[in-house]
């Protein structure tokens, strides 16, 4: 028995680990060692058995487990020498040797496989996004802010490098143009795969091969699986404690190949407007690129909604947002393609205030209050179409057209002192605006561009009040209505030619631009049914432009750049009452210093002379709200102003830390400025042409990471220094001065634990001093925030911050729950907001010589869930 | 005369011995990428029977328009994902293996060039059943792991030389392709030519006084040191850009070797 056993624990052991070695000497002819002669052994199935390689006198050893079968192949070879194969039956180890002959070796053999070449573009910094998020980011936008190098402002402007992004495309197409927040802002973020930022970006072929650009673009490229088929998300979110809230949206897309076309619809009454989304008009004066000018017709009344900027929007403001959107791009055949956006972004918002006003302006300083119950509701709607024909490598042509249809309903009932007002207004507003661009490559180093643009926008604006103080004031009965309706327009038209020519170190542009602006703003003004003409306005301006642009840039090397721009323009400025040929001179200058050991430096100065505007130019009052007249003045000289500034930073990788500091110098030499009469029930203020104030504004920054602490830290401060010639109640101007500090820390850990902290203050001071008299005002702030990853998929945050302002403290306390379960379609998503329940805020604000203090509701604790299910 | 006889023989002896070939890659490097996509730079090596000499990321080899942003690349500490243009140096990324010394020495642009002589390193090849056919040559596949690696390597028996790219080596025939799993690397065959006139030259590694070369093992805690230094990076970042979220760069995405 013990002998099986034993013979059994053998037996597995001599088969597995029988060895066979074969050795042996490799010669060629003259009976020489080979050197570096390649045998290798296999079996019968051509299953490697082991190989090694001659030493320098030719001699081989391989050592090869036992095969199944006897049978074995050695194959030797050797540069130089022909091939040897020898079918053998081992059971033992065996010498073996061989004897080679001699060859002349000629071996040539190229492949091209040019698929396999992948170009990055010199100017592309691609950035995978999976490195970057945590999966509990819901938008596109969410995702932006996370990746290095880009920054996402808190309207939702996009900045990549340190830029404002021109374009966000979307696999490469520019699907949304400037109105790139509607993807930013709704697009799921768990469809995107990487980023890519675009530096030198530009969208005009023809240009591009001049490439000077200074644009930044972001293009978003999108998880595998997402061409040919219809994908989304819905998602579904909903309040389930306290106040009904809601947050729903549907997100669709297509990619094909000549067609792509997103979907977006999102509503909600969390507080974010679909308004917002929206950009209004674009001005874009380049030097080495296109430009896009739409201008843009003036209100005249204005009803405030005091909203305030210092929290977020989803804690302090009540509305209700609807938006749909639908974009696509169609190539309709290789050069020619089309692009569509329309959409219609609507709010309902409802704001109650409560405010107290003080003019400070002597010793009897005048104050009132007002109880605001504002509601607005605001329809945007717009068509935006655009043609792009890349008609052969030297001509590019494109054609935008922009349609749109704004509507705004306001009314305010409010309560002045202890008076009731109610003022009430309705604004149409129709926009129509034409871009076409010709761009034509003259030879390697020049390029034509020639842009033909159209604009007319209209507003109609029909305001009702009813108001005890007006009604004295305009010696009406107690009850009746004042209307005041607008009907103000804008038509231009215009050319500008602009040639751009890139030699080794200088850009030169040359431009010629003519265009023609009729603008119109007109009143009447209503007491009773009767007009008052006193309060009627029918202003005309018609300007007739022609525009000298020059610029050059000159590249010291890659390090240094210097750029100088002079803009000459003619321009023929006709009020009804006079006509003036004004010629104004604009020059800009720029020093770039990029990139050296020590830090980058820009420094740049510019003078700016421009014209006023026609709100500017009334002949006589216009009631701009309800307890305020504005009147114009004749145009006299151009308006004036002097830019300096000068920014420098630095990054310092080694020692982990980094510098930002910019200063700005302003200075006014001809302001529009107003004489205002201040008095118990109304302001009356006229326009008149003065000397302006000065300016400083100065920002530092300085960042670092502690190593040992692993602890990351900001310090920020931002002073500025103004000063404006002021006249109220009196018959001179006098200097007012302000000033502001504002002081911040950070600091972020990142332990090596699941809970991390993220927490710092700010202190904010202004003072400002008019008539001897001064004010001031103090606010601070602390905040912290704990990230806890509870495990993979579940992820908590909690944000708490601190206010202390004007005596009263304020804690706001928010929790945000994710669970992402792997694998799965649905993700889920809890929102605790504002648990303390704080539910009013009261803020002041102090300019010149008014205090202003106001007190607004808060968005009261609600608990959201949110389901999202991606198909 | 006799010396001239001498001359001529030793000349030709020498000649005999050095019959050297030249095999060109492309060479494809997507560390940190996610995906098989990245910059795509040209590579060739240089052997006789007893040494070869491999260089990539080298100034000459490379059109203006690829390596124009060059310098940025150097400023960025290599940091993660984000390339910008080719990296490229004059001297390039070199492989210098002696088969007799047991010897390899190599260097990478890292910030500035970082030296290593080490004992060459074995891969402990699987030869798999696997043929392809790369141009004329029938090639056999081969795999195994290398520093954090799962390599894949097609070679050719009909050149039975142990040489392949970068610092693979010993399989019985020249390795003309070889990739990782996630082909984050990735060397791929253009041309070979044997024997060849080339005048590049199967050399060793020339350092300046200033330069040293590195153990293996002052390799390893160079790349930990770097490694760290990309995390400070990114910690600084984000306070300059806050919400940006931070994760620590694995030693895949920033080197070929990582263990």
């Amino acid at each position: 028995m013990n002998k099986i056993i034993v013979l059994l624990l053998l037996f597995p052991f001599s088969l597995f680990a029988q060895k066979i070695t074969i050795k042996g000497k490799i010669k060629d002819n003259q009976n020489r060692g080979i050197q570096s002669a390649s045998v290798s052994i296999s079996d019968e199935n051509e299953n490697n058995l082991g190989y090694n390689y001659s030493d320098e006198e030719g001699n081989y050893s391989i050592s090869f487990d036992k095969p199944n079968s006897e049978t074995i192949i050695i194959e030797v070879s050797c540069l130089g020498y022909y091939k040897k194969m020898l079918v053998l039956n081992v059971k033992t180890n065996t010498t073996q040797n061989f004897i080679l002959e001699e060859k002349t070796e000629s071996l040539k053999e190229v492949v091209i496989e040019s698929g396999k070449k992948i170009r990055i573009e010199q100017d592309t910094t691609t950035i995978k996004v999976a490195s970057f998020g945590n999966k509990t980011e819901q938008t596109v936008e969410d995702i932006l802010k996370k990746i290095p190098g880009i920054e996402v402002s808190k309207d939702g402007t996009i900045k990549a490098h340190g830029k404002t992004i021109d374009k966000l495309l979307i696999e490469g197409d520019d699907m949304f143009d400037k109105n790139y927040k509607l993807l930013s802002k709704n697009l799921d973020a768990k469809v995107l795969d990487a980023v890519q930022i675009i530096d030198n970006f530009e969208d005009n072929p023809i240009l591009k091969k001049l490439n000077n650009s200074d644009k930044v673009a972001l293009n978003l490229k999108l998880k595998k699986g997402k061409t040919n088929v219809w994908f989304g998300n819905i998602s579904l979110g909903s309040g389930i404690v306290s106040e009904n809230r809601w947050k729903e949206s549907l997100n669709l897309g297509l990619l094909k190949k000549k067609i792509k076309l997103f979907y977006l619809c999102d509503f909600n009454n969390l507080g974010e407007k679909a308004s917002d989304l929206i950009n209004t008009n674009v001005l874009d004066r380049t030097t080495f690129s296109s430009d896009r000018f739409e201008y843009k017709t003036k209100n005249l009344f204005n009803i405030n909604n005091n909203e305030v900027q210092f929290f977020s929007k989803t804690q302090s403001v009540f509305n209700k947002a609807f938006l749909n959107s639908l974009s696509f791009t169609k190539k309709i055949n290789p050069s020619l393609s089309l692009r569509g956006v329309v959409y219609v972004a609507d709010d309902n918002q409802d704001q109650n205030s409560f405010s107290e006003t003080k003019y400070n302006i002597d010793n009897n300083p005048i104050s009132f209050t007002e109880n605001n119950f504002y509601n607005n509701h605001k329809t945007l709607s717009s068509t935006e179409l655009e043609l792009k024909y890349n008609a052969n490598e030297k001509n590019y042509i494109t054609n935008l057209f922009i349609f749109k249809n704004n509507s705004n309903k306001l009314n305010n009932n409010l309560i002045f002192n202890s008076d009731q007002i109610n003022q009430s207004s309705k604004v149409e507003n129709y926009t129509f605006y034409n871009h076409f661009n010709h761009t034509y490559q003259l030879s390697d180093n020049k390029v034509l561009n020639s842009y033909i643009y159209f604009g007319n926008d209209k507003i109609n604006e029909k305001t009702k009040i009813n108001s005890p103080y007006l009604n004295t004031f305009l010696n009406g009965n107690n009850s009746d209505f004042i209307y005041q309706i607008a009907n103000n327009k804008l038509l231009y038209i215009g050319g500008k030619t602009k040639l751009i020519s890139k030699f080794r170190k200088i850009d030169i542009t040359n431009s010629l631009q003519f265009e023609v602006n009729q603008e119109q703003f007109q009143n009447t003004f209503l007491v009773n049914n009767s007009n008052n003409s006193d309060y009627e306005n029918n202003t005309k301006l018609n300007q007739k432009k022609i525009l000298f642009d020059n610029a050059i840039r000159y590249n010291f090397s890659k390090k240094i750049d210097f750029t100088a721009n002079i803009s000459l323009l003619n321009n023929v400025f006709n009020t009804q009452i006079a006509k003036d040929n004004v010629f104004l001179i604009n020059p800009t200058l720029s020093i770039n210093i990029k990139k050296t050991g020590f830090g980058t430096f820009l420094l740049s100065y510019s003078e700016n002379n421009i014209l006023p505007e026609i709100n500017q130019l009334t002949s006589n009052n216009q009631l701009i709200d309800y307890r305020s007249f504005l009147k114009g003045a004749l145009y006299n000289k151009p308006l004036k102003n002097t830019v300096s500034s000068f920014t420098y930073y630095f990054y310092n990788d080694e020692k982990r830390f980094s510098i930002h500091t910019s200063l700005f110098y302003i200075k006014s030499n001809s302001i529009f400025n107003t004489e205002s009469t201040l008095a118990n029930d109304f302001n009356f203020a006229t326009y008149k042409q003065t000397d302006g104030g000065e300016s400083y504004n100065f920002n530092f920054s300085f960042v670092n990471y502690n190593r040992k602490l692993k602890l990351a830290s900001k310090i920020e401060t931002t002073q500025m220094w103004n000063s404006t010639p002021i006249n109220v109640n009196s018959n001179e101007f006098v200097q007012a001065k302000s000033y502001t500090n504002i002081l911040k820390y950070s600091a972020t850990t990142y332990f090596k634990i699941p809970i991390n902290f993220d927490c710092g203050f700010s202190y904010n001071y202004n003072q400002s001093e008019f008539n001897t008299i001064q004010s001031n005002n103090t606010t601070k702030d602390f905040f912290v925030n704990i990230n806890y990853a509870i495990s993979k998929t579940w992820l908590a945050e909690f944000n708490n911050s601190f206010y202390y302002v004007n005596k009263q403290n304020y804690s706001f306390n928010n929790i945000v729950v994710n669970y992402n379960p792997t694998e799965s379609r649905f993700s889920y998503r809890l929102l605790f907001n504002n648990i303390r329940n704080e539910n009013e805020y009261t803020f002041i604000t102090i300019s010149d010589y008014t205090y202003f203090k106001s007190s607004i509701n808060l968005v009261p604790r609600y608990l959201l869930f949110v389901v999202k299910y991606r198909f | 005369m006799r010396k001239i006889i001498c001359i001529i023989f030793c000349v030709s002896f020498i000649n005999c011995f050095s019959q050297k070939g030249i095999v060109y890659y492309g060479y494809i490097e997507a560390l940190g990428m996610g995906n098989a996509k990245g910059p795509d730079s040209n590579a060739y090596m240089v052997f006789n029977k007893e040494q070869s000499y491999y260089v990539t990321a080298k100034d000459s080899l490379e059109n203006d328009i690829n390596k124009n942003e060059q310098k940025i690349f150097k400023n960025d500490e290599g940091g993660g994902s984000i390339y910008n243009g080719l990296k490229v140096s004059p001297q390039g990324d070199q492989v210098a293996y002696n088969i007799k010394k047991h010897t390899m020495w190599s260097n990478i642009l890292y910030v500035s060039q970082i030296y290593v002589k080490e004992i060459a390193p074995e891969q402990k090849w699987k030869i798999e059943k696997e043929t392809k056919k790369i141009g004329k040559f029938s090639c056999k596949k081969a795999t195994a792991f290398f520093r954090g690696r799962n390599y894949t390597a097609w070679f050719t028996t009909e050149i039975p030389l142990p040489f392949g790219p970068w610092k693979l080596n010993g399989l019985p025939g020249l390795i003309l392709e070889a990739y990782d799993t996630n082909k984050n690397v990735y060397w791929y065959f253009k041309s070979v030519e044997y024997p060849s006139n080339t005048k590049e030259k199967i050399k060793y590694l020339s350092l300046t006084k200033k330069e040293k070369f590195k153990t293996y093992e002052d390799f390893i805690a160079f790349k930990n040191e770097q490694q760290q230094k990309v995390k400070d990076k990114s910690i600084l970042m984000k306070k300059q850009f806050p919400d940006i979220q931070v994760e620590l760069p694995k030693l895949n995405e920033m080197f070929i070797e990582n263990e």
